[in-house]
């Protein structure tokens, strides 16, 4: 159907001028191109009033820019900050101009059609490459030339001492363990004590550096992030192609063999230190540096080719879409006698300048797709041959074992492509797509209703867009199953509905997901072919990032790339994103923007629970050099703050602390307790607040001091190595187990409670031992004999043979049964079940819930086995007695009500008999 | 067959052998004609159930010992609670800590209804109907609250007996509107009177004339009566001839936490705080109160280190006992249980190996 509102917004124009707009805003070459418009009578008279209306200065400087291209781009931007406020108000003019216009439908339609087609961005884009393709050859040039007086690394290296290679004798017999516990053990890098080096851009290129062991003040990360940073390649391994290594203290002994085996350069921490600030931009211009600033370079220029062919497509597709604009517009135009069929405009139609940089760079061949090119090929594979397999029935594997699937489960994390993956393949092989994902409910019986009969047809979309575009592949469709994981407790047995379709499909089947592992995910093994993304690399993404980042006229230095791919896990829809915001306010994105960038945007990965605490009970978290903030170890405690707490005081207890202080091991035994006192006391105390939180008064506020009082402080105490496995909390079990024997104990009190009369608590403590004792000792002493000694004792006390099972379990220490009741002999107890199950129990529970009749019937069943097992008549009889009376007490409340009813006027024995039923 | 302490408990309050002047207070307001609402407390196993029990059979005759136990539902909101209530025609009895949390509503519905509805049996004594309500010290604030207008308004038709070991936790207007009784442990003469009449009624001959063997039996109970039947009785079971040495069969977990007592004792290092805690969690989980643990385990030390010569003992003992203090304070203020008794045993290990 006709899509009203986007008629709309076409028509009254906010949005349709906005393309205009923002040309006039961002260029100021498309002004000095407006009065031509103006001339060729087909532009809106909205957008020559508004070149007019601009001030006179920028004209000039829009003269100026022409004799340099180079600078206008940044000229660009200061402009268009300084001319922001001047240009809001024009704008807003220009639509009021824009909607009165309209006004007239006949008339602004065909307006419209213009504005949208102004040539500007088609005229605009040649221009704007030219300074681009200069610049990049300018580049080398210019850094080149002061290289020929700088000093290239290799120059430098020789001048730097060779580090003091380690004795590798003495820690050859160790295992991989022992060494990394000596590294552990080792000064930890005293980070305060030397400022990061600042070197010349480039100045490491074309080496490729190893660093071994810990360095004295510059941890790991730091040092590899810092040679990256001046385009130095790091790698782990030693290799021929290693042109230096930096080692540190505890270097790995079979590295440091390699490094003489090789020959290779080694150098301390102030040796790598002072090549970073002493050889000049671009490696100084070495050969190897050349070499790899040339690969860089190359690259670039891949992207930037892949870039211009992308422009000129989309040129294309912006052309024929205007012209397919023009067309419709032209034909509604005439047919319609009035004005009334609005064009129809797809979401695809819309300007890419409209569009969000994902959905603009979005894929739209497989080729493009980073990544993943062997799965993307197999399921390319898969769905080509689907049609044949499903005429072979699903039985013939293929070359890849994909056949005998009907669908596919695509699972991997989020931002890599997977959705987009799907549908372009579906789309490069002229499916149709049809989407269901998260957004629609997904029952088992809406599916049932939607897909189940739509999994036997076919497409009849190529039918309604005429024959030039129909082809015979098009009635095929697939069927795209988005995040299926998502699917919630709403969607009740949509999972085992979807599996279902799975195995008995005519269309084939895409499914999306993250995490394949999770248990409700498990009915989709073995019915699909299981496909998994994996995270794109830096490598993958680096050049579709350059070209999106040359099309966008954007700077992007390709050593900031890793960066964003380190910061955001490899979620290249987040870099998209993240540069696409940033270029609203910056025109480039150096390495200095990269690290702010890198805090702004840090993906907030929640810890597992085990992962909390390795970080919060390893030494390296408290120690003086940790760059850790209070605020980052709290931080820990809210990534699970039901667990943190938990397991901190399951696992506190062992580690080594590195607080410890050394002397005899009395002393040490000593210090250990005294730290583990200290770290017990704050868990202790941390309960407390604890419960100040989750009980009555809800204070959540504490939450931040609970976190570091039950996790941050008591692991400030004891953190060091942790000597043990992590062990999971043990307190969820002990603490249903506690649970359910208090129920027990509850269950059994009931029982008893009319022969013991006394307490849970109790009955615990004084009857429990004894009564253990009596229902067991006589079935091991007396053996079957036994039995009718403890049917009695149960009998008396009301037990069933389930809460002498109960029973058993309720010792503790020396009365712990479990080894105990295999005293029993087997036939003993088969004896003492059957006996049991043969007899009638007397029941001291009932309830009132039921009628009377019931009540008293069982308590009749009671008393008269009491009269069998009484040996005392007497008081048998007594009971009966009293249970009569009892009875006749409750036939008198009955007989009360009805008799009061009677008696009484009718109104009010109605009315009490209600208030008593 | 039930055990002693069941079979030998007093049903009147003549049979009742000691607090002659308890039992005869009681009797005299029992036959007055007037009763008011009371609150009974005092150390377990010392006779207040029985001796509340036998006052009611006092006042309504026999007819109050044929219990049955009863499963009502009471709603709250839409949630439906079902707890059991013993009752006999003249009297119902509760226990606030099995509805954890919702003894207000039950406390307001069935002392209510109980009150709401008179007996007609005019050939009774006395009209009202008694609630007697079991560890009065666990009721909520809120159900307190609850109790403070229903004892007055329904005084007519209820009487409440408050059951509880220690009054610290009933606010005071329920403690100003009850006759508060309290009966105290017996003494080990007297329990050894006790023991004397059940193994006379036993008929059983296997124990030596020695006093000693009660006055042991009486001070390992720790005066607990109900204890001290057990303990009797269990003697006898498990031996055919008992004389003073004959060792005492404590309850398990008693045991557990003496032989915890004794290592920490002899070993303070952070195994003996992992088999500690595996101990505890296992007390914990069947049912043993945290603070009993906590109490038994510091007296257990107090009378080790009697033994012990060398050391600042009382330095330490007076430090132990601090620290039980603080921790038993916790204890009741904070929700997991283990988290204190680690606190503790390890602030202990330290106080020991320390001073030691």
């Amino acid at each position: 159907m006709v899509d009203l509102t986007d008629f709309f917004k076409v028509q009254k124009g906010p949005k349709a001028a906005k393309p205009v707009k923002r040309k006039v805003e961002q260029s100021p070459k498309t002004v000095s191109e407006a009065p031509a418009a103006k001339k060729s009578k087909t532009a809106p008279i909205a957008i020559s009033s508004s070149a007019e209306a601009r001030p006179a200065q920028k004209k000039k400087r829009v003269v100026i820019s022409d004799d340099d291209f180079d600078d206008d781009d940044f000229k660009m931007d200061e402009s268009e900050a300084a001319d922001e406020e001047l240009d809001e108000p024009e704008i807003l003019d220009d639509d009021d101009d824009f909607v009165e216009l309209v006004k007239p439908p006949k008339s602004s339609r065909r307006e419209s059609k213009p504005v949208v087609a102004t040539p500007s961005p088609v005229k605009k884009s040649p221009v704007k490459k030219s300074p681009v393709k200069k610049e990049t050859p300018k580049k080398p040039e210019s850094t080149s030339k002061p290289a020929l007086g700088g000093t290239t690394a290799e120059e430098l290296l020789k001048t730097i001492p060779d580090a003091v290679l380690p004795d590798t004798s003495e820690t050859e017999g160790l295992s991989f363990f022992q060494l990394k516990q000596r590294q552990a053990e080792a000064p930890q890098p005293d980070l305060g004590s030397r400022e990061i080096p600042e070197g010349s851009p480039n100045c490491l290129a074309g080496l490729t550096i190893v660093f071994t062991g810990n360095l004295p003040s510059l941890d790991r990360s730091t040092s590899e992030s810092l040679a990256t940073r001046y385009g130095a390649k790091v790698t782990k391994s030693l290799s021929k192609k290693t042109s230096l290594v930096v080692i540190g203290a505890e270097a790995g002994p079979s590295k440091v063999k390699k490094i003489k085996e090789f020959g290779i350069k080694a150098i301390d921490e102030d040796g790598f230190v002072s090549l970073i600030s002493g050889v000049s931009s671009n490696g100084g211009g070495s050969e190897a540096a050349a070499k790899a600033i040339a690969k860089k370079e190359e690259e670039e220029k891949k992207a930037i080719a892949e870039a211009e062919k992308e422009m000129k497509e989309e040129e294309n597709r912006e052309k024929e879409r205007l012209q397919k604009l023009a067309q419709r517009s032209a034909q509604s135009g005439s047919s319609s006698s009035k004005d009334s069929l609005p064009i129809i405009i797809k979401t695809s139609d819309k300007p890419d300048s409209e569009k969000l940089w994902t959905v603009k760079y979005a894929p739209t061949k497989m080729e493009h797709i980073c990544g993943n090119k062997s799965n993307v090929a197999k399921l390319s594979n898969w769905l080509t041959n689907w049609f044949a397999n499903s005429k072979a029935g699903f039985k013939n594997p293929g070359k890849d074992g994909t056949g005998v699937f009907r669908a596919v489960l695509i699972s991997g994390p989020p931002g890599i492509g997977k959705t987009t993956a799907a549908h372009v393949v579906a789309k490069s092989l002229g499916f149709d797509v049809l989407e269901k994902n998260a957004s629609d409910v997904r029952s088992k019986s809406l599916l049932n209703a939607d897909l189940k009969s739509v999994l036997d047809n076919t497409s009849l979309v190529g039918f309604f867009q005429g024959k030039e575009n129909h082809n015979a592949n098009q009635n095929k469709f697939v069927l795209i199953m988005d995040e299926v994981d998502g699917m919630s407790s709403g969607d009740h047995g949509g999972v085992g509905q979807l599996a279902a379709f799975c195995r008995q499909t005519s269309m084939p089947l895409i499914l999306i997901c993250n995490d394949k592992s999770l248990p409700k995910m498990r009915p989709f093994d073995r019915v699909t072919l299981d496909l998994t993304w994996r995270r794109p690399s830096a490598q993958e993404m680096r050049s579709r990032l350059m070209t999106i980042a040359h099309r966008e006229k954007f700077q992007l230095d390709p050593n900031v790339i890793d960066q964003l791919v380190e910061t955001t896990h490899n979620d290249i829809r987040q870099i998209i994103n993240i540069l696409s915001q940033v270029s609203r306010t910056q025109k480039k994105l150096g390495f200095e923007d990269a690290s702010a960038i890198k805090k702004a945007w840090q993906k907030q990965v929640s810890l597992k629970p085990f992962d909390i605490i390795g970080r919060l009970l390893s030494g390296s978290t408290f120690s003086e050099s940790s760059h850790m903030s209070l605020n980052d170890k709290l931080n820990l405690y809210f990534d699970d703050i039901d667990f943190t707490p938990l397991m901190v005081q399951e696992n506190y207890l062992s580690t080594a602390p590195s607080r410890l202080s050394r002397g005899s091991p009395k002393d040490q035994n000593l210090s250990k307790l005294e730290l583990l006192e200290k770290a017990s006391n704050a868990i202790s105390e941390s309960d407390l607040v604890n419960s100040k939180i989750r009980s009555g008064e809800q204070q959540w506020s504490l939450l931040p001091f609970h976190g570091l009082v039950s996790s941050v402080l008591p692991s400030s105490y004891v953190a060091g190595q942790i000597q043990s496995r992590i062990n999971f909390t043990a307190w969820l079990g002990q603490n249903s187990k506690r649970m359910k024997f208090s129920r027990l104990l509850q269950e059994l009190q009931y029982r008893t409670s009319i022969r013991t009369s006394t307490n849970n608590v109790e009955l615990r403590l004084s009857y429990m031992t004894y009564l253990i004792q009596r229902l067991f000792q006589p079935l091991v002493s007396k053996q079957q004999e036994g039995i009718s000694d403890v049917i009695e004792i149960m009998d008396c006390y009301f037990l069933t043979k389930e809460d002498w099972d109960n029973i058993m379990d309720f010792g503790v220490g020396r009365f712990k049964m479990e080894a105990n009741l295999k005293k029993i002999p087997t036939p003993v107890k088969t004896a003492f079940t059957r006996k049991y199950n043969g007899m009638t129990h007397p029941i001291s529970i009932y309830k009132t819930g039921n009628s009377v009749a019931s009540g008293g019937g069982k308590k009749v069943v009671a008393d008269s086995e009491d009269v069998v097992v009484d040996d005392m008549n007497d008081k048998a009889d007594e009971d009966d007695d009293e249970d009569n009376s009892l009875k006749k007490d409750k036939l008198i409340k009955e007989v009360k009500k009805k008799a009061g009813g009677k008696a009484k006027a009718k109104g009010k024995a109605a009315s009490k008999a209600k208030a008593k039923a | 067959m039930s055990l002693w302490a069941d079979k030998h408990r007093p049903k009147t309050l003549e049979q009742l052998d000691f607090h002659e002047g308890i039992s005869n207070r009681l009797k005299s307001l029992a036959s007055s004609g007037d009763f008011p609402h009371l609150l009974v407390y005092g150390p377990p196993g010392a006779g207040k159930k029985t001796r509340v029990l036998a006052t009611l059979r006092e006042i309504f005759g026999p007819g109050v010992e044929k219990l049955k136990v009863d499963v009502k539902i009471f709603e709250n909101g839409s949630r439906k609670l079902e707890f059991n209530v013993i009752s006999s025609p003249y009297h119902y009895e509760i226990t606030p800590s099995d509805m954890s949390g919702n003894d207000r509503i039950v406390i307001q519905d069935l002392l209510k209804q109980v009150a709401q509805t008179e007996s007609i049996d005019f050939t009774r004594k006395m009209k009202f109907k008694v609630v007697i309500i079991n560890e009065a010290e666990y009721l909520t604030r809120d159900a307190q609250a609850a109790l403070r207008r229903t004892m007055e308004k329904y005084s007519g038709n209820l009487r409440l007996i408050l059951l509880c070991n220690s009054t610290s936790t009933i606010i005071p207007p329920i403690k100003s509107r009850t006759l508060q009784i309290r009966v105290p442990s017996p003494t080990a003469p007297e329990m050894s009177l006790v023991f004397n009449k059940i193994l006379e009624k036993e008929s059983v001959t296997s124990f030596d004339d020695d006093p000693s063997i009660f006055a042991n039996v009486a001070a390992n109970s720790e005066r607990n009566l109900r204890m001290g039947i057990m303990l009797l009785e269990s003697l006898y079971m498990n031996n055919d001839q008992i004389t003073a040495k004959t060792p005492m069969i404590l309850p398990d977990w008693k045991g557990v936490i003496k032989n915890l007592g004794a290592e920490i004792l002899k070993n303070r290092n952070v195994q003996m705080v992992q088999s500690a805690r595996s101990t505890f969690y296992d007390l914990i989980a069947h049912c043993i109160p945290s603070k009993l643990i906590l109490s038994e385990l510091t007296w257990e030390l107090w009378y080790l280190l009697g033994n012990v010569k060398s050391g600042n003992v009382d330095q330490i003992k007076g430090s132990i006992v601090d620290a039980c203090s603080t921790f038993d304070e916790r204890l009741s203020l904070g929700q997991k249980d283990i988290f204190h008794l680690e606190g503790f045993i390890i602030k202990t290990m330290v106080i020991l190996e320390k001073n030691l």
